[in-house]
């Protein structure tokens, strides 16, 4: 774990350090959240804090099962970028969140793999900041299909979901003073919307009884990336709790 | 239950298919809303504004030429400040009342008139027979190689240029502080300044920068012959092929492009993109009258040379020479085959072998090719370019 730990901080500051010149992405993945879940009545809520080339943010997540071989779960997702302390309100900068609702089906098979379906539904926004109060505020909304295997053992868990939405841009308020190139990329967006969008995503955690942290890395996979300005991948680190754990029987 | 149990990702289902497939719908703006219901009042201004950035055609840009950055901002409230009339002594004069756009930017008169009634000293300039005053006017950015404004080159930038004409008693007669007050008095102005500028404080420096913005953002380039040339990339100076015959053009027009390399050419510019001389003397007169670039620097050589114009749009541009004295092309034509007269400092190229005056000897047919190949240089684009347009209602 302290590796792990270790990882992220590097990635971090590698991220943090490595950038000047500002990007303005229009979307950015979420953790694709595998619930380990097994049976009725499991839950879980995590806490994570993400990251991605130029923004930062935190998300989460909670699962739960209401019925055996059913579940339903939560996502709330928030980034922004750009340096908002040292200087004034001209400078470039952005923000997006998004919030979503899934439901599925799982299969656990044997004592320690879970195969399971979620399809869900959610909205977000995405605003970028670029000098002397020009901006571009783009809302979207997304459904998706998820399938996920998950394995877990005592100590270590290990999760790999795959997930393909369908990206429907809503509306969009943009100052054209946003200039070139983004004034190409939202035109492309909005020419392109709704955009089929595959993303994969690999969870690696560790933990006991009810505590965990989890590892997660993210990629979108779109084509012309660079035609939308989408963030490729994010990184994430999250802790979370087997709720089950204080009301179950053991 | 169990039939719950199934129901539940049945209902996720249900869930994707409801959400709606409407195509994005992005409201793109430019203006405050308020701020355009007020300049909306008295302008017709796209509410998404033109793009006045110069995109060189490629047969000019292959001679090293490049095009100057255009700050969009400042070029649309240079439109507006262009063609209005309160920036003038007895409100009856813009800069477009000289630059008249239907003309390629200049005036029919002979000389222009300015506040009450007053003759100017010369003919207006056709803005519009420089191919984009982006790709080489100005000393400020191309420094003593920078081709200069005014028929006697005296003033080194649009913003040094346009400021003379509105404080010149024969143009628009007004003082810097006119000027600020006349563009103060009209509440749309706030808002363009705060656009272009970043704050709404009006100055005659602003003023002038907007107005040189625009003038420079004015560019031709999309004649008959620049369609040519660009087919016939290889056209230009240093590849020595300007002879090769255009196949979109005329015998009679390709016949007229021979004559005009051959004899106009060395000053006025093979490639109607950069005069190949600053000034010159082209035998108008005997004797001096209006001393030209010999006034300004008071250099003796410079007496009686002036600015050497680009022929472009010189169909439209008519009266002709500094001092309007030709109506017609076949008049400026006739000048250079018979009339050049031995001024003193009569430029090389218009010299015969002995030093005399030189004698062209044109046939008639060769006359008419050349005003022919002159009238390809016309550009309807331009004069119909609503971008370029009165923006006043
Ligand atoms: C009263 C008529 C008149 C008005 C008004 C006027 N001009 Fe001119 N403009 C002329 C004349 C005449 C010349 C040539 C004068 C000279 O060379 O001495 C000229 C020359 C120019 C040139 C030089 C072009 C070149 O290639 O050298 C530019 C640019 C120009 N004017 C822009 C403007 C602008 C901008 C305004 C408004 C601020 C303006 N003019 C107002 C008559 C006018
Ligand atoms: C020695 C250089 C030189 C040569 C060669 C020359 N010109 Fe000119 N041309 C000038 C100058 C200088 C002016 C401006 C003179 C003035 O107004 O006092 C001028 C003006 C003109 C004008 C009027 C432009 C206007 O906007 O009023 C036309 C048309 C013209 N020339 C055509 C020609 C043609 C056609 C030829 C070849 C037969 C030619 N020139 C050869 C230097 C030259």
């Amino acid at each position: 774990m302290p590796m792990t730990r270790l990882y992220v901080s590097v990635l971090l500051i590698a991220v943090l350090l490595g950038n000047n010149a500002c990007t303005h992405y229009y979307y950015a993945p979420n953790t694709l959240q595998t619930p380990f879940l097994q049976e009725q009545h499991d839950a879980r809520a995590s806490l994570g804090m993400i990251s991605g080339d130029e923004f930062n943010g935190y998300e989460v997540h909670a699962a739960y099962s209401p019925l055996k071989h059913a579940a339903v779960m939560v996502n709330h997702f928030q980034v922004s970028s750009g340096s908002g302390s040292n200087v004034s309100s001209s400078e470039d900068s952005g923000a997006g969140h998004l919030t979503e609702v899934a439901l599925g089906g799982y299969y656990p098979v044997g004592k320690y793999t879970t195969f399971s379906l979620f399809a869900g539904w959610g909205a977000g926004s995405v605003s970028n900041n670029f000098d002397f109060d020009v901006k571009a505020d783009l809302s979207f909304q997304r459904r998706f299909l998820q399938p996920t295997v998950a394995i877990r053992g005592k100590w270590a868990r290990f999760g790999a979901a795959l997930r393909f939405n369908q990206l429907r841009y809503v509306k969009g308020e943009v100052d054209v003073e946003v200039g070139e190139p983004d004034l190409t990329i939202i035109r492309n967006i909005e020419r392109a919307s709704p955009l089929f969008v595959p993303e994969a995503g690999l969870s690696c955690g560790f933990g006991y009884q009810a505590f965990w942290a989890d590892f997660n890395l993210n990629f979108c996979n779109i084509r012309d990336r660079d035609d939308y300005h989408f963030a490729y991948s994010t990184v994430g680190l999250s802790f979370s709790c087997q709720l089950d754990y204080f009301w179950r029987e053991r | 239950m169990e039939k719950l149990r199934i129901a539940l990702p049945l209902f996720g289902l249900l869930l994707l298919a409801a959400a709606c497939n409407k195509k994005a719908d992005f409201n793109y703006y430019y203006y405050e809303p308020a701020d355009y219901a007020l300049i909306s009042q008295h302008l017709n201004l796209p509410e998404i504004p033109d793009d006045y950035r110069a995109q060189l055609p490629t047969h000019i840009a292959n001679l090293g030429l490049a095009a100057r950055p255009v700050e969009q901002d400042k070029a649309i409230l240079g439109r507006v400040l262009f063609y209005d009339k309160s920036l003038s002594k007895d409100g009856t004069i813009s800069c477009a009342s000289c630059h008249k756009q239907e003309l390629a930017f200049s005036d029919n008169a002979k000389v222009s008139t300015g506040v009450f009634n007053r003759a100017g000293d010369r003919n207006s300039i056709a803005l519009g027979s420089v191919l984009n005053f982006s790709a080489y006017y100005g000393t400020d950015l191309f420094g003593p190689s920078g081709v200069p404004f005014f028929w006697d080159n005296r003033a080194g930038t649009a913003t040094e240029q346009n400021l003379a004409s509105m404080t010149n008693p024969k143009e628009m007669d007004m003082s810097h502080s006119d000027i600020v007050s006349a563009v103060q008095s009209k509440a749309y102005y706030a808002p363009l300044f705060k656009m272009a500028f970043g704050s709404e404080q009006i100055n005659s420096e602003r003023v002038s920068d907007a107005i040189a913005e625009f003038v420079n953002a004015i560019g031709s380039y999309k004649s008959k012959f620049d369609k040519e040339a660009e087919k016939a990339i290889g056209y230009n100076v240093y590849s020595n092929n300007e002879y090769k015959s255009f196949s979109g053009f005329t015998a009679q027009e390709n016949a007229g492009k021979n004559l005009f390399l051959a004899n106009c050419a060395s000053c006025h510019s093979p490639t109607q993109s950069r005069p190949a001389k600053m000034k010159a003397n082209n035998g108008l007169d005997i004797a001096t009258t209006d001393a030209g670039v010999g006034g300004i620097t008071g250099v003796s050589a410079d007496q009686g040379t002036f600015k050497v114009p680009l022929l472009r749009n010189i169909e439209i541009t008519a009266p002709y020479m500094h001092d309007g004295r030709f109506a017609t092309l076949e008049e400026v034509v006739e000048h250079y085959n018979s009339g050049i007269q031995a001024h003193p400092n009569l430029s090389e190229e218009l010299r015969a072998p002995g030093g005399g005056p030189l004698r062209l000897n044109l046939s008639e047919n060769d006359k008419k090719a050349l005003v022919a190949f002159l009238k390809t240089l016309t550009d309807t684009e331009l004069i119909a370019d609503t971008r370029f347009s009165n923006p006043f209602k």
